[in-house]
């Protein structure tokens, strides 16, 4: 039995981990990946003492920083289920292993939205990516589009400017919803064309992507863009599936939490973008996590 | 560490991807040398990873004649004999 489990890879995770391996309690972290969003950044330049860090350089940092308090830590365990017995305890069920605990901090970050049309799981890795800074060099000299009208689909549209021949960013919205500054840097490029008011509704191929169909505006016919890469940047969701009906979440999908970092359930704290929480920031999910570890501290101590 | 049996071990990535970073650095560590190709500079190597694996995304990697998509820890542990 722990007194603690902590599921998560992401800052909030890694900062809540850090501050409960200090109080010296049976605590335990079950993580699939490291870093989650964070890994991803292709630039951070607003952490506090670190003006201008990649997200994985910035993880590493937090990971390394983890391991030296010497946590007990199941690495590249997926969660499949979490259960509360009669008596409140917790059960985490992953692939082959069951682990009790009086307490969770669920730090589950969040994961990429998906666009739900015909092809989009059949040639995801086939030209689909969610990743430009891993994917972008692959598409050397190829016609590309970026789909989502955010800071992240232009980043990926900027990153992907180096190598790609066209990229055309199609954003279901009637404009841009990113920074000013994003947006002024990425007129000063030909090679990139805004496609507004897209919906898209299929993405085809033979073995690699070749199309995607898009409509324009409300009854706007079906149009077919020749394209060899596809980026999603469409933004993404709580990642709160396992607790759904443990504890109360708002309307999108997102952990209710207090300032205590408390859930609807006394015994199961959430920290980081998962939750409510105003601000899906690095430097405010670290934040949070160390407050869900101390105020899970406190609620045990309590008995 | 010492391998009791040498394997062919590739690896085709880029330099900022994270889970190829988590690869290469998991290799390392199980002490596993690899022959390491950056398809942002390699453009003959990008083909080879494309045509092998029918994936255009890193890492993938190839062990002894086996292509391995994504750092599929399990694959690769059980494809090098790495016992955790």
């Amino acid at each position: 039995m722990y007194d603690v489990i902590i599921i998560g890879g992401g800052p909030a995770a890694i900062s809540a981990g850090i501050y409960i391996a200090r109080k010296k309690i049976k605590a335990l972290i079950i993580v699939k990946d490291w870093g989650g969003q964070m890994a991803y950044a292709p630039l951070i330049r607003n952490y506090p003492g670190l003006d201008n860090i990649t997200g994985m350089d910035l993880n590493n940092k937090f990971v390394e920083h983890l391991e030296k308090n010497k946590p007990e830590i199941k690495e590249g365990e997926e969660v499949q289920e979490i259960n509360l017995t009669d008596n409140k305890i917790i059960e985490v069920k992953t692939k082959g292993n069951t682990y009790q605990s009086k307490t969770l901090i669920m730090a589950t970050g969040r994961v990429a939205k998906k666009l739900g049309v015909p092809g989009e799981e059949k040639f995801f890795g086939k030209g689909i990516s969610y990743c430009s800074i891993c994917d972008a060099p692959l598409f050397q000299d190829k016609e590309v589009a970026v789909i989502g009208g955010a800071d992240s689909a232009l980043a990926t549209a900027i990153e992907l400017k180096t190598y790609a021949s066209k990229v055309c960013i199609l954003t279901a919205g009637d404009q841009l919803r990113a920074s000013q500054v994003l947006q002024n840097e990425i007129k000063k490029v030909d090679k990139i064309k805004i496609i507004t008011k897209a919906k898209v509704s299929e993405i085809k191929g033979d073995k690699f992507v070749t199309s995607l169909v898009y409509s324009n505006g409300t009854g706007g016919q079906k149009k077919e863009l020749p394209v060899e890469g596809i980026f999603l940047a469409i933004g993404s969701l709580a990642n709160s599936i396992f607790v759904k009906n443990l504890v109360e979440l708002n309307e999108q999908g997102e952990i209710k939490v207090d300032s205590k970092n408390k859930t609807s359930q006394p015994n199961i704290f959430a920290a980081g973008d998962v939750t409510d929480v105003s601000h899906k920031q690095i430097i405010i999910a670290a934040g949070e996590g160390a407050k869900a570890a101390l105020n899970a501290y406190d609620f045990l101590k309590k008995g | 560490m010492t391998q009791e049996k040498k394997h062919q071990v590739k690896v085709w990535s880029t330099a900022t991807c994270p889970y190829c970073v988590t690869l290469k650095t998991y290799l390392e560590e199980k002490g596993i040398e690899y022959e390491h190709i950056d398809v942002s500079v390699d453009k003959e190597g990008a083909q080879e990873m494309i045509k092998k694996s029918g994936q255009i995304g890193v890492p993938v990697s190839e062990i002894d004649g086996e292509i391995i998509i994504g750092f599929d820890k399990a694959k690769i542990n059980e494809l090098l004999e790495i016992k955790e």
